[in-house]
């Protein structure tokens, strides 16, 4: 662990943010804006996973309110975009990007979904299982119609003419931040605290680790990283209604999760990509209608009968998601060498 | 020798029942003490009071002067306070140097937020945790299989690496809950080795609740007798195999003529 081994650190890093920087300028902008939108939106998802994998998948606390902290965040990060008196030299940047002003709106929204965090996760963490999963199951119905009786932000007509401000960079940025912080946690110390709450909470606690804490550091960050899809969410968008974060979209948010991995952050990023697009990719399938023999396969409701069909076959198959709770590296290299990583089936029992 | 632990009328009620009733226990520094009784006499429900997984009813417990009761496990944990479990409670899917390592995460010596970004000074207390913990590993063998999973261990195996884990939170007392459950004569003379070997290694003070009585009578220098929650005898284990309650307690007693 030498100097040498941090400036490739940080200089992979930064390559890795110029990469996206030139991706948007030279080629993004190219692209159909039907593949633009479910990039984007893929992205999104993928930021609020990883805020929920850390929940449900590393701590293993079940919160169903994930929706609630993304509208929290994404309201919170419009209102500092829209009505804020930025100082000038904030405002007027030489881009468009609003390089100072958009990032703060953003980390100011995710700390507002982060104190809500706070305060819905002291009381209800000690809640377990099916218990807390009602606790913020509410939560994120009293967000919700809470917005919609709030006039100031638009109430039932939801928030409009935001300005668009997320982009592939934007975006992709923040799906790289977050990935690399929730890596780095995850292979530390506090990290493996958070993870022993999941293993056994008992056995946590006589080793030493304060349970309570990590449950709600865990549930902290969480909220803020989906505060901050909110606020990508609400800057592409451009419109924010309360209905928009009803309680499917925490559900969404909970299948990638589960088909991911919990507790699995490279099966997680592939499930948000899978899940984003693959709903929008079995349109496609409606170009069978014209070839004969196919003609069922190509009605539109086919759609949602292969989606279905295709969970229900991944959680046959692989019913601790695409990668249970281990790593897609992890797996591809105990495959290569040859060493199990998984529990044995059978167990040496007294 | 100063008392590490005092124990004074420690109590605990669930509802009508009383658990444990005026357990008084000094542990000197340094001592091995059994805790035995037949099923049911709260052995358990008292380690779990001497660990702090629950609180007592009643009475006090003084670790090192000080009072410990009223806190949360970890902080007895934090204050050098480490048990196992009768049944193991490993962390199951994780690997064998994870478990431990996960002992050694309250003093890992740096913050959450230096955890986001690994610097060089994370590294070094990383690379120290990992020492410690391999350390640990080699002390109760089981060095060469660190890395795998650690319900893939065989069950011996499983209740040293409890026991590792736990001595990897650096204790002063250390608390086992029969540690030789379930293991064959040649296991558990095996399991008495290695807890004189802890004892002269670290210098821990043990107290174990053990129904092996092979086990108890061939470590323990003290032992308590526990019946329906109140102590009956306390002495060193000659004078526990003579006495007639504890006789009493565990065979019945003789109709007399």
């Amino acid at each position: 662990m030498n100097t040498a081994h941090y400036l490739k650190k940080w200089g992979i890093l930064l390559g890795a943010v110029v990469l996206l920087f030139c991706i948007e300028e030279f080629a993004f902008w190219a692209i159909n804006g039907f593949w633009q939108n479910l990039i984007i939106l893929a992205g999104i998802n993928m930021v609020a996973a990883l805020g929920l994998n850390l929940i449900n998948g590393y701590c293993g606390q079940f919160s169903l309110g994930h929706a609630g902290f993304m509208a929290i965040g994404g309201y919170t990060t419009a209102f500092f975009t829209m009505r804020f008196a930025w100082p000038d030299w904030m405002m007027h940047m030489p881009t468009d990007r609003y390089p100072i002003m958009f990032p703060l709106s953003l980390i100011l929204g995710g700390l507002v979904a982060a104190v809500a965090g706070l305060i819905v996760g002291i009381p209800s963490l000690r809640l377990k299982g099916d218990y807390l999963a009602i606790v913020t199951l509410a939560f994120g119905e009293i967000v919700r119609v809470f917005l919609l009786n709030f006039d100031y932000m638009g109430a039932a007509r939801g928030l409009t003419d935001i300005p668009k401000i997320s982009s592939f960079f934007w975006v992709y940025g923040c799906v790289l931040l977050a990935t690399v912080v929730v890596l780095n946690l995850i292979n530390s110390s506090p990290g493996r605290a958070i993870i022993s709450v999941r293993e056994d909470e008992l056995a946590a606690e006589v080793m030493g680790v304060w349970t309570t804490y990590y449950k709600v550091a865990s549930f902290l960050m969480g909220a803020f990283l989906a505060g901050v899809a909110g606020g990508l969410m609400g800057h592409w968008l451009q419109i924010l209604t309360p209905e928009k974060f009803n309680f499917v979209l925490s559900i969404e948010i909970v299948v990638i999760v589960v088909v991911g991995g919990m507790g699995s952050t490279s099966g997680v990023l592939l499930a948000a990509i899978l899940l984003t697009a693959l709903p929008e990719l079995l349109r496609f399938t409606s170009g069978m209608a014209a070839v004969p023999g196919l003609s069922l396969l190509g009605q539109p409701s086919m759609r949602m009968i292969l989606y279905s069909l295709m969970m229900i076959l991944l959680m046959i198959y692989r019913p601790k998601g695409l990668c249970g709770n281990r790593e897609i590296w992890d797996i591809l290299k105990n495959r290569a060498s040859g060493t199990p990583s998984e529990p044995r089936k059978k167990q040496a029992m007294p | 020798m100063s008392a590490l632990m005092k124990v004074k009328g420690l109590t605990r009620r669930f509802g009508g029942l009383v658990a444990v009733n005026g357990v008084e226990l000094d542990i000197e520094e340094g001592s091995l003490v059994g805790l035995i009784g037949p099923n049911g006499a709260g052995k358990t429900t008292c380690f779990n009071m001497l660990s702090g997984v629950i609180q007592p009813s009643e009475g006090s417990i003084k670790f090192m002067d000080k009072r410990v009761d009223g806190k949360k496990a970890y902080q007895f944990t934090q204050m050098g306070i480490a048990r196992t479990f009768q049944n193991i409670r490993l962390f199951k899917s994780l690997s064998v140097l994870d478990n431990v390592k996960i002992a050694c995460h309250f003093n890992c010596g740096y913050s959450m937020f230096r955890s986001f970004v690994h610097g060089p000074f994370f590294a070094k207390k990383e690379a120290e945790i990992t020492e410690h913990a391999m350390e640990m590993l080699k002390i109760f063998k089981l060095d060469h299989d660190a890395h795998e999973i650690s319900t893939n261990l065989a069950y011996g195996e499983q209740r040293r690496l409890e026991i590792a884990r736990a001595m990897a939170t650096r204790p002063k007392l250390l608390l086992l809950d029969e540690p030789a459950a379930g293991m064959n004569p040649t296991e558990s003379h095996e399991l008495m080795e290695l807890i004189r070997f802890t004892r002269e290694k670290f210098g821990t003070t043990i107290v174990l609740i053990e129904h092996d009585m092979h086990v108890v009578m061939g470590l323990c220098e003290k032992i308590l007798v526990l019946d329906y929650g109140t102590p009956i005898a306390y002495g060193v284990p000659a004078e526990i195999q003579a006495n007639p309650r504890v006789i009493e307690a565990y065979l019945g007693k003789t109709e007399e003529e």
